[in-house]
């Protein structure tokens, strides 16, 4: 087996999850969360991962992100072996090809909308035109009036656009979000996804994206629907675009 | 340093007391010290600008001339003047007594043989003393207790009035007629000490020499680097000093580690969102020293502000002490508080590089 940076990975997502398990321990009791899941995505493709409170989408997203280590199994993001690879080369992946939006906004309340943003791109090592990528992602999320405001001046629809705008600034081949519409009303979640969809449409980066909400997964390119640590089905594949309504014609794989 | 720097800025509270105790530890260190040299160093200095080249005195006798009284005779001045290389001689009884709940040195001298030495009381009001019944006073003290010539005070019980006022800095504070100190002490013809002026600076070495083996039982200070030798004559100064310093280290130190490991535990949610966004532990440590750095770095500088308060009080309470504030000594306080920063800040930056990421962001 072999693994490689992420400077060295092509560009380009890939995810190939095999036979993947991850077990919690507590004292001497093993919770097991993910029972042995395959699962593939195409590159470009918006995947929204479905299914019941504790089935175990999170764990699933975080082993995907090199942020949980599996117990056993595979996954292959790019051509990194991420259930193998070192933690330095994980730091890596996570730096330079994966961006991150969680449920609970995760901003940096000392920071500026700006200031989160190249905090990014420092991190990611990506200072080129780094200016020039916040000031045209805050102007597609719609923020570029609020950029020297912090994170708790602006409502959560507005924070979760910026966590939205500070994955994306690294121009990451995989984004990777989980429950993003989960704490906003129903007007700023569908703002929210319309944000998502417009990001997958075009060339963009691959999103395996968790949620509870049918609505919101129904944005998604594919469904994968987990129970108990299982991955049981698969909803087709749709070709949509940005300005595409929601609702969701639905065939099993 | 955008995040740590904002860090700081946004716990104005938990940076605003940190910096406070960094500063005030940091302000402590210089005044204690600035007043523990500084004193030795005023006392030196004075001695040293009576103009001198040598002090003669018992055997053993401390530098620190007040604390002995009339101990060898007074017909010493006469064989001090044979001796080659001895220019001049004023003999001297040093004592001491409180004014005004101040303690303070006195000086017993004959102003002729004093003025031999060196410039001699240098009078900026009035006259020197002539007979019994006069005295002088500096003019430090004569500002500090509002004295004024043709004023009437009480030194040792008796009455005297003063008749001048001198230039401060010089010997003592209070200047008696010699002959009459040495009465009101019950030590006729005896005095505490001898200064000597040599005929060359080349001839000071000698001279003492010289001195110490026609005199039996006396010993020969040379002025030249008095405060040194004061300070190293003080036993246990050292270490009082280095527990000053060591205390405020200590002390700065674990605030500023309580202040880092609080802020750790506060920002746990944070930390899990630097992971997530691929920073290294490297990074993570960094930061945390980084903002420790930011606040005892202010600390200090808050701390040569406290220093600066404390000196400027000092001197208007309290005008007769001297705080000497040198610039190894601010370098020193500086580096305490640098330090304390860095190895406050290690356990905690240790603590929040190893978080769980996935951990530190469910962390409620």
């Amino acid at each position: 087996m072999t693994s490689q940076g992420a400077s060295d990975v092509p560009r380009g997502s890939d995810i190939r999850v095999r036979g993947l398990v991850k077990e919690y321990r507590s004292g001497r009791i093993i919770v097991p969360a993910l029972r042995g899941i395959d699962l593939d995505v195409a590159p470009g493709t918006f995947a929204a991962v479905m299914g019941p409170s504790g089935c175990g989408k999170s764990t699933l997203l975080y082993v995907v992100g090199g942020m949980l280590r599996a117990t056993a199994g595979s996954v292959r993001v790019h051509d990194l072996e991420v259930t193998h690879a070192p933690e330095r080369e994980l730091t890596a992946f996570r730096r330079g090809r994966v961006g991150f939006v969680f449920q609970r906004l995760n901003l940096m309340a000392a920071l500026t909308v700006e200031d989160n943003l190249k905090l990014a791109c420092r991190i990611a090592g990506r200072r080129d035109r780094c200016n020039e990528r916040i000031r045209a992602l805050l102007e597609r999320v719609g923020l570029e009036g609020k950029r020297r405001m912090r994170p708790l001046d602006l409502s959560q629809g507005e924070q979760q656009r910026v966590a939205i705008a500070r994955a994306l600034v690294k121009e990451p081949s995989l984004v990777l979000a989980d429950e993003p519409t989960g704490n906003l009303d129903s007007t700023n979640a569908r703002s929210v996804m319309a944000l998502f969809r417009q990001i997958a449409t075009g060339g963009g980066p691959t999103i395996l994206m968790i949620t509870h909400d049918a609505e919101c997964a129904a944005v998604a390119d594919t469904i994968i629907q987990m129970r108990d640590g299982a991955a049981v089905g698969r909803s087709g594949v749709h070709p949509r675009s940005a300005s595409a309504a929601p609702g969701v014609e639905e065939r099993r794989a | 340093m955008t995040l740590a720097f904002a860090n700081v800025l946004q716990k104005k509270v938990r940076s605003a007391i940190c910096i406070l105790a960094v500063g005030i530890g940091f302000a402590l260190l210089l005044v204690v010290v600035g007043l523990t040299r500084g004193s030795i160093q005023e006392v030196a200095q004075r001695i040293q600008n009576v103009g001198g080249d040598l002090i003669v005195q018992p055997a053993g006798a401390t530098q620190f001339l007040a604390l002995k009284s009339g101990v060898l005779p007074e017909q010493y001045a006469e064989r001090l003047r044979a001796i080659p290389g001895v220019a001049a001689v004023s003999p001297v009884v040093a004592w001491t007594t409180t004014f005004r709940n101040g303690f303070y040195v006195v000086y017993g001298i004959d102003p002729e043989r004093f003025s031999s030495i060196g410039g001699g009381l240098r009078i900026v009001d009035g006259r020197a003393m002539r007979g019994p019944g006069e005295v002088v006073v500096d003019s430090r003290l004569a500002a500090a207790a509002r004295l004024s010539v043709g004023e009437r005070i009480e030194i040792l019980g008796s009455r005297f009035e003063i008749v001048g006022v001198s230039k401060e800095g010089i010997g003592a504070r209070i200047f008696l007629p010699m002959a009459e100190l040495q009465t009101m002490l019950h030590q006729e013809k005896r005095v505490s000490l001898f200064f000597v002026r040599c005929t060359s600076p080349a001839a000071v070495k000698a001279t003492a020499a010289a001195i110490e083996g026609e005199l039996a039982g006396v010993r020969c200070q040379i002025l030249e680097g008095l405060a040194d030798e004061m300070a190293r004559s003080m036993s246990g100064l050292r270490e009082f000093i280095g527990a000053i310093t060591g205390t405020t280290l200590v002390v700065s130190l674990l605030v500023v580690s309580l202040a880092m490991y609080m802020t750790i535990l506060e920002k746990t949610r944070e930390i899990g969102i630097l992971r997530s966004l691929g920073a290294s532990r490297r990074l993570i440590m960094g930061s945390v020293v980084l903002e420790s750095m930011l606040l005892t770095g202010c600390g200090v500088v808050a701390g040569y502000a406290l220093t600066a308060a404390a000196v400027t009080a000092l001197r208007a309470w309290y005008p007769l002490l001297t705080v000497e504030i040198t610039r190894f000594w601010i370098l020193v306080g500086g580096g305490v508080g640098i330090a304390s920063g860095l190895l406050g800040a290690l356990y905690p930056a240790w603590f929040a590089a190893r978080q769980d990421p996935v951990r530190a962001l469910s962390y409620e």
